[in-house]
């Protein structure tokens, strides 16, 4: 289990201080210690036996039937704690739009921005760098939920924030030239947003700006590219007019030579036409193509569509921010319909434009050939676009409540995930328990893009969300937003729903990769590789104990008052063992599950923590979150359950063939060191037989002599085993060349496919395909058949060998025959 | 692992295959039609089995190939090629190619003709089609006898030939095809190789197909069944096997040049030279002895059509016509 990281951490800033106390949010936020002592936990001896057995039993029979829970008022999670959270700096908002020299645009937040023009200033002043998070906070303020020009809005918050700094003398020269430094280096089209439900669909109209330059230029330049020379292919159909020859015309044409000529006779000696006309068919052809490309110029007009549930966002003020977009505001229960129908109506349009480009290309090049083309662009559609085809098309955007898309439009939802349409769908909110997983849905029809986005992180909710309107292919975007929450209500749910997993960013792109597992990315998650994220937390007192505990779904659940029930505070003298952390207790076994109760940690207004017991229900609840993240962790290459297999086998394979090899030197070892005992023994009482039948009292030393004279030719004959290889592999290379030698083989260079061999036997010889002769087969028919090929063959090109089989009959004289061709 | 649909193309379709339609390529089994009816060791296989390559690597359209042949065993050709064909009327091959080449100029033509054929009852058609020079490829398959009707002694055949025509042996001295040709006037392209060399053959076919005009190449070829005592002195014997070398067109690989132990180097643009080589019968020369890519052609005469009109033509003929008006 990983531990609470450091304060880098973009979620971990949210949990710091009190955001339910309005009046004092941002007191106090330069507090250099970020984790303080404020928990604590009262001791209690342990509660008579009789009374904690009555405790338990209450307990077991909330546990399972829910019945006698209550979420106490002030109680909040642990991770939840008012008391410490600190919302000074959401992630990385406010964030900026800038613009990038490909008509892109590229995402950065306020205060890294800032943070990087006051260092890379030509004279850095530390009184700004000072400034630094005051500017960050005051622009937050400012901004709220809105949309800005940011030059204008620079200017503004550093005329503001400079007015209630109350600078003066050097100090306000030194601030006026840095802030006039930057507000010149902006450049123009760079807006800033803050953090709201807004944010949304701030960054979708952004997004759809962005893809629209980029689509407008390319569709823009095919034109171009095309377009002139089919106008100059009519002019010259034109300028072959028969009626160019009438005198008139001639006249005016030549006007220049009016004195040489006499155009009624030039007329009448100038033959009809000097070159060939177009056809009719081409001509009407050619025509018509270069309507369609006039009219394609027209349609870059025309960006993006977004077509929204009437329920979303209430209140059309937003409206008038996005002049760029087609905005449909259309009822529920018909949202998918409608877009589908738009969709097709509109590309058919677009479709238009795109045949044109091609048979336009055609033409250009004289490649255009009736009897083929006419067919195939006469059943042209949207559907035989190229990806690069269909990103020059403008994107269709749907944002709907995702519960209405689940229950009310379930059907045509699937229908497009389904059938290729490249409308994107977000799916706006889609907390909840709904009987069909939307997401696990959308990834089923598999050529889709599927992705759970969370505004929290606004560079990655900006990057997936451009990766999914930008791909050619059905996308569906989950995203909570709750609209009527304040921000930093709003900050507090979507931060929850992301640590406790209800909500997991992630995203699968279908277009990404044949390997399923590739398509996945989850890593912009809190500890990706965890079940759940464990935080530590500091108690009061001196010994400077810590807790762990993980970032449940239940955690989540208590800030829902619907399942104010389903949370009872254990008395704290009834804490024992059998109070098993919830975390823990999903992953206890049915079994081992006897007996025990799972818990999470509250704290109350006071700091102290109490052990809370949870319902089953919301233990059913944690197991169903946990199920879909280990899903997604397993898809994503976290412990991937066959990957793990894999290792584990092999873990084991190389174990057992160690092992086995292990035991084998060992039982090598023995034999060798048995044989050696038993040999030398043997030699040992040899010499001491020979040595005492010879024995002579003369001749007392002779057991050393005999000794080294048995030496002696061991030692040679040892000489004589060095030297063996060296012959031995000369032999082994004779025998080789003798061997490939007496393979049977054809000159197939010189073969005059005259069928001798192949009539002989046509499975032993073959032809290439180049139609010469090889040997397919020499074991397919006989050594006989090999020599009679030889023989026939009129240009003697067969070379049979020597015979393969040696119990052939008569092989004496065959092999007699087939030397004269060897 | 299973190509992805997008790898394919968006929607499982390709749109540059509705588009664009590349150029077939033709392979070797677009130009073989049935398996070859003649006798195994018959040299007529591997001129069959070399032009059936030519035609791949020069990626002739079979549509647009035409293969014209008189009566003989080798005139069976065009039923073994996968392409248009006219197996004709004895000694006629030449007309007829000559026909369809004038009238249809964008046709490959190629004749086949063997010794009988263009040497006996077609000498006359063999003579005025070299003059002509009307742009074809002329493969003679000299085997010096008759084989298809069994055994005859044909004009090529040499002196004290055994067969049935001659039971005693023939007497009279051989027509040699390549020096007759030579002494045609206007004459464009004459070439000698043999079968039982594919390389060698294979590159005069090429140099052949290469040459616009009337080209000629005289080959010499096996009859295992009546001429079996040929076959052995022609492939045993590389002594009197002379490998003409110099500007002549026929590409041989090296290993294959120095395969030949005697070479002649020769100017195939002199004429004279090449005569003095067509003079020596007891030597076998391969490669080109003549070739002139500036002889005239009287099909450039045909198909370019004078620049009369067809209104024009029609009135002209209407003339002549009316000349045997009664």
């Amino acid at each position: 289990m990983g531990k609470r990281p450091s304060t880098t951490d973009p979620y971990s800033k949210l949990f710091k201080k009190d955001i339910f106390k309005e009046s004092d949010a941002l007191d106090g936020t330069e507090d250099s210690n970020p984790v303080k002592k404020i928990l604590s936990i009262l001791n209690s001896d342990q509660a008579p036996e009789k009374q904690m057995r009555e405790q338990w039993s209450k307990l077991r029979k909330f546990y399972i039937s829910g019945e006698g829970g209550i979420l106490p008022d002030h109680f909040h999670s642990i991770h939840i704690n008012p008391n410490e959270l600190d919302f000074s700096s959401p992630g990385s908002y406010p964030f900026l739009i800038l613009p990038t020299g490909d008509r892109g645009s590229a995402i950065h937040s306020f205060g890294d921005w800032l943070k990087i023009k006051l260092l890379s200033a030509e004279s850095p002043s530390p009184m700004m760098s000072k400034l630094l998070p005051r500017f960050v906070r005051f622009a937050s303020d400012t901004l709220g939920t809105k949309r800005s020009d940011f030059r204008e809005f620079w200017d503004l918050i550093s005329r503001d924030l400079s007015q209630e700094l109350e600078l003066k003398g050097g100090e306000l020269k030194e601030y006026d030239k840095t802030v006039q430094d930057i507000s010149k280096s902006i450049e123009s089209e760079t807006r800033i947003i803050g953090f709201s439900a807004f944010a949304i669909l701030s960054i979708i109209d952004e997004i759809l700006m962005e893809l629209s330059r980029r689509r407008k230029a390319k569709l823009a330049e095919r034109i171009d590219e095309l377009l002139p020379p089919l106008l100059e292919l009519l002019e010259i159909e034109r300028e072959n007019d028969p009626s160019s020859n009438d005198p008139g015309h001639l006249q005016s044409a030549l006007s220049f030579a009016d004195h040489y000529f006499d155009f009624n006779k030039l007329s009448s000696v100038l033959p009809e036409s000097a070159s060939e006309h177009l056809d009719d068919n081409r001509f009407d052809r050619i025509s018509e193509v270069i309507r369609s490309l006039q009219s394609g110029k027209d349609l870059m007009n025309h960006n993006a569509t977004i077509i929204i549930d009437e329920d979303l966002f209430p209140g059309r003020e937003w409206e008038a921010d996005f002049n760029g977009l087609d905005i449909h505001i259309v009822k529920k229960g018909e949202i998918c319909q409608f877009a589908e129908e738009y969709f097709e109506s509109h590309i058919k349009l677009f479709s238009d434009v795109i045949k044109a480009l091609r048979i336009a290309r055609l033409e250009k090049s004289d490649r255009y050939r009736q009897e083929i083309h006419d067919e195939v662009f006469g059943a042209f559609s949207w559907r035989l676009f190229t990806h690069e085809e269909m990103d020059l098309a403008a994107p269709v955007v749907v944002l709907a409540d995702t519960q209405t898309l689940i229950h009310d439009e379930l059907a045509m939802f699937s229908r497009i995930l389904g059938s290729g349409i490249p409308i994107k769908i977000m799916g706006i909110n889609g907390a909840g328990e709904t009987v069909i997983h939307p997401l696990t849905m959308a990834m089923s029809h598999r050529d889709t893009y599927v992705a759970q986005l969370n505004l929290l992180d606004p560079v990655i909710f900006y990057d997936k969300l451009r990766d999914g309107f930008g791909n050619y292919t059905p996308a569906f975007i989950q995203t909570p937003v709750e609209g009527l929450l304040t921000t930093k209500q709003l900050l507090i749910y979507m931060s929850a729903l992301l640590e406790s997993r209800a909500m997991p960013v992630f995203s699968y792109n279908g277009k990404k990769g044949s390997a399923w597992g590739s398509r996945f990315d989850i890593m912009h998650n809190p500890f990706p590789e965890e079940l759940w994220p464990v935080y530590e937390y500091h108690l009061s007192g001196e010994d400077q104990e810590t807790i762990s505990s993980a970032f449940t779904y239940a955690d989540y659940l208590s800030l829902d008052s619907r399942f104010a029930n389903d949370y009872k505070v254990v008395p704290i003298d009834c804490w024992t063992e059998d109070l098993l952390p919830l975390g823990n207790y999903i992953i206890t076994s049915e079994e081992d599950r006897y007996g025990k109760l799972p818990y999470i940690w509250l704290v109350n207004e006071l700091g102290q923590l109490h052990k809370t017991v949870v319902s089953l229900r919301i233990v059913h609840l944690c197991e169903d979150v946990q199920d879909f993240w280990q899903y997604l962790q397993d898809n994503g290459g976290v412990h991937n359950f066959h990957a793990e297999e894999a290792l584990k086998n092999q873990e084991k394979t190389l174990r057992e063939e160690f092992d086995s090899r292990v035991s084998k030197l060992k039982e090598e070892f023995n034999q060798q060191l048995e044989k050696v005992a038993r040999e030398s023994s043997e030699e040992a009482m040899d010499n001491l037989t020979s040595a005492l039948l010879d024995l002579d009292p003369d001749t007392l030393g002779m057991v050393g002599i005999v000794k080294s004279e048995s030496a002696e030719p061991k030692g040679s004959s040892e000489e004589s085993d060095l030297e063996e290889p060296a012959t031995e592999k000369e032999t082994k290379k004779e025998e080789e060349i003798v061997k490939i030698s007496q393979d049977p083989w054809i000159e197939s260079e010189l073969c005059t496919y005259c069928n001798e061999c192949v009539d002989i036997n046509n499975r032993m010889f073959k032809y290439d395909d180049n139609k010469l002769a090889f040997i397919a087969d020499p074991n397919a028919g006989t050594f006989a058949q090999l020599v009679e090929a030889a023989e026939k063959c009129p240009v003697h090109i067969i070379h049979p060998g020597q015979p393969l089989n040696p119990d052939e009959p008569d092989l004496p004289e065959l092999i007699d025959r087939a030397a004269k061709y060897n | 692992m299973n190509k992805k649909l997008s790898e394919r193309g968006m929607y499982g379709i390709r749109p540059e295959l509705l588009d664009e339609f590349p150029e077939q390529y033709y392979c070797l089994e677009d130009y073989e039609k049935v398996a070859a009816k003649w006798c195994p060791g018959c040299g007529d296989h591997a001129v069959l089995g070399n032009i059936q390559k030519l035609c791949r690597d020069e990626q002739l359209n079979p549509a647009k190939t035409v293969f014209v042949s008189g009566i003989g065993c080798s005139s069976r050709f065009p039923h073994y090629m996968k392409t248009y064909g006219f197996h004709g009327l004895h000694g006629r091959a030449f007309p007829v190619a000559s026909g369809i080449k004038w009238r249809r100029p964008d046709l490959n033509v190629f004749v086949i003709t063997g010794d009988g054929d263009c040497c006996s009852i077609g000498a006359g058609a063999w003579i005025h089609a070299i003059r002509y020079n009307i742009d074809m490829t002329v493969m003679l398959f000299n085997n010096e006898i008759y084989g298809l009707t069994k055994n005859q002694t044909s004009p090529t055949s040499r002196i004290g030939t055994v067969s049935s025509t001659t039971p005693l042996g023939s007497v009279l001295p051989p027509i040699h095809p390549i020096q007759t040709t030579l002494g045609v006037s206007n004459v464009s392209f004459v070439a000698q190789t043999v079968d039982w060399n594919p390389p060698h053959l294979y590159a005069t076919l090429k140099a052949a197909y290469k040459h616009k005009g009337f080209s000629f190449i005289h080959i010499l070829q096996r009859c295992p069944k009546f001429q079996s005592g040929l076959v052995d002195q022609y492939t045993g014997n590389k002594e009197n096997l002379y490998l003409l070398t110099g500007n002549d067109g026929v590409e041989l690989s090296d290993s294959m040049k120095a395969s030949f132990k005697n070479k002649v180097e020769h100017n195939a643009n002199d004429i004279y030279a090449a005569r003095t080589l067509a003079e020596q019968p007891d030597r076998i020369y391969l490669g080109v002895f003549y070739r002139n890519p500036e002889a005239r052609r009287y099909d450039e005469y045909g198909a370019s059509n004078l620049g009369f009109t067809v209104d024009q033509k029609i009135s002209a003929l209407n003339k002549e016509l009316d000349k045997f008006a009664v």
